[in-house]
């Protein structure tokens, strides 16, 4: 019976610990900001993002001189969903290959894993 | 197409695969005349490179005939002779523009597997795991070449395949390796290592300016070439102690610069390496690193550690007290081969060097198997070998 109790704790506390862990995590309604540098002048890249329409449901982005005229940072905030193309790692790999197709006008192609 | 395949740990096949053809505008096809085993694929052959999938084609060091372009490339031309810069590279973003070619922020399309592991991502290279890229190599008939606006060299007829193949990879990765250490006259440059990358790099520090070159190795006929060939003095790390003899050759002063032209799979006579051995082998640890220790310890104070060996993860009991407090400078990275191909071009057209002096075994891609052992075991005194396709 004590074995019993000290079993029905240790779960207790194992489930409480989990959800404090979960609520504790960022919620994927938070907005989220990404970042990357074009190295192409901001009035190019502002308009080629227009263009392009890759990420239609960003809220925000913002186009800034990078230092040295080292080209331009882009800035976007984006509230994540879990499914789509406004998950953090979809976002993060279209904000790639808008780099690619500012940069080279093409999107790299090797193996997939 | 026949191409070399990897299909797991020491297992390399010869097989029949689709042929490539252009998928992006700044493509091109090049058939394959002439192709390296490196010692860089000897990793991928035994299995310290992660994520690489049965199947893989391999193959870094290619050159080849030009048979169709893409429409954004205009400086190369069907039938054109090419040599291949085994980085892939755009030309276009910031790294490219400061002639970082090994770390084109736009060439490979799994950077985000190599931010995991290193942070940030360096280039795609061929046919070196899904994490650079995942493209397809150069060990087979045809290659498709991304980026041939950017990275092919137009060779002249009168060099043979043989003199141009190494500007592709193992040239400029030694050139590179010397021109880090910053030689001075009267320097003393100690490198270890007589493999195809050792050997150049003895070659380069002597063009660079080096006083002497101390080669490091075990294998007596790599030794042999290291001093009839290139040039340098060697020590044999199994019959005697590497600091104690770099220390007594250098008036105690220790080596002005140090090359590791060896990397994760080195090797010595003494406890270290058993001490790596078990600790790779337990997954504690991914590199064996007993040559860039030893390294570390041979130079100067003041002096600079130069690291070409390819290494891919963690490494443990790193000497960093001897970096800091005996001011070394420790430089490396994947070499920026597009940088280097025409200055070192026009280093064999003036006579200056004959990269072929390397090459021991020449076989057709069929025997690609049989290259991959003898080349990993040394057997027949095997320095370099190439492969033809046809």
């Amino acid at each position: 019976m004590q074995a019993q109790r000290i079993g029905l704790g240790i779960a207790v506390a194992s489930l409480a610990g989990v959800a404090v862990a979960t609520l504790a995590r960022p919620r994927h309604s938070e907005r989220v900001s990404k970042t990357f540098t074009v190295n192409r002048p901001p009035e190019q890249v502002a308009q080629l993002w227009l263009d392009l329409d890759l990420l239609p449901k960003v809220e925000n982005v913002r186009f800034d001189p990078a230092p040295g005229g080292r080209g331009t940072e882009v800035r976007v905030r984006f509230r994540p969903r879990l499914m789509g193309k406004l998950r953090k790692t979809s976002v993060q790999e279209q904000l790639r290959e808008f780099k690619q197709l500012a940069e080279t006008g093409e999107i790299a192609a090797g193996g997939a894993l | 197409m026949k191409a070399t395949c990897w299909m797991g740990r020491k297992r390399i096949e010869v097989r029949d695969v689709p042929d490539p053809a252009i998928i992006n505008p700044h493509d091109a096809i090049v058939r394959v005349t002439s192709t390296a085993i490196c010692g860089s694929d000897v990793h991928l052959y035994d299995g310290f490179i992660p994520t690489m999938q049965r199947g893989d084609v391999l193959g870094h060091e290619f050159m080849g005939e030009v048979v169709d372009v893409g429409p954004e490339v205009s400086n190369l031309r069907v039938g054109d002779r090419v040599v291949v810069p085994f980085p892939i590279a755009c030309g276009r973003c910031n790294m490219c523009s400061r002639q970082l070619f090994s770390l084109c922020e736009n060439s490979n399309p799994n950077a985000w597997m190599a931010e995991q592991m290193w942070g940030y991502s360096p280039c795609g290279i061929f046919g070196y795991s899904h994490m650079l890229g995942g493209y397809p190599g150069g060990q087979a008939e045809y290659a498709r070449v991304p980026f041939a606006d950017v990275g092919p060299l137009r060779v002249p007829e009168e060099l043979t395949d043989d003199q141009v193949l190494f500007l592709s990879d193992i040239f400029p990765t030694g050139y590179m390796a010397a021109e880090q250490c910053n030689i001075q006259p009267g320097d003393v440059v100690a490198v270890w290592g007589c493999g195809p990358v050792g050997q150049f790099a003895i070659a380069s520090a002597y063009m660079l300016g080096a006083e002497r070159v101390i080669a490091i190795d075990r294998f007596e006929y790599r030794m042999r070439i290291a001093r009839e060939r290139a040039g340098a003095e060697t020590i044999n790390y199994e019959r005697t102690n590497v600091y104690e003899a770099i220390r007594e050759m250098t008036g105690g002063r220790g080596a002005d610069a140090c090359i590791d032209a060896v990397g994760m799979e080195a090797h010595a006579a003494n406890a270290w390496h058993l001490y790596d051995k078990a600790k790779t082998m337990m997954m504690m640890e991914t590199e064996r690193a007993v040559v860039v220790r030893e390294a570390i310890m041979c130079c100067r104070n003041g002096g600079t550690v130069s690291i070409a060996g390819v290494y891919g993860g963690f490494m443990d009991k790193f000497p960093i007290g001897a970096v800091v407090n005996r001011s070394l400078t420790i430089r490396s990275g994947q070499t920026h081969v597009h940088r280097y191909m025409r200055p070192l071009l026009n280093r064999i057209q003036n006579g200056d060097i004959d990269p072929s002096f390397i090459i021991t075994h020449r076989i057709p891609l069929d025997a690609a198997a049989e290259g991959y052992a003898m080349f990993t075991n040394k057997e027949d005194e095997c320095l370099k070998i190439v492969m033809q396709a046809a």
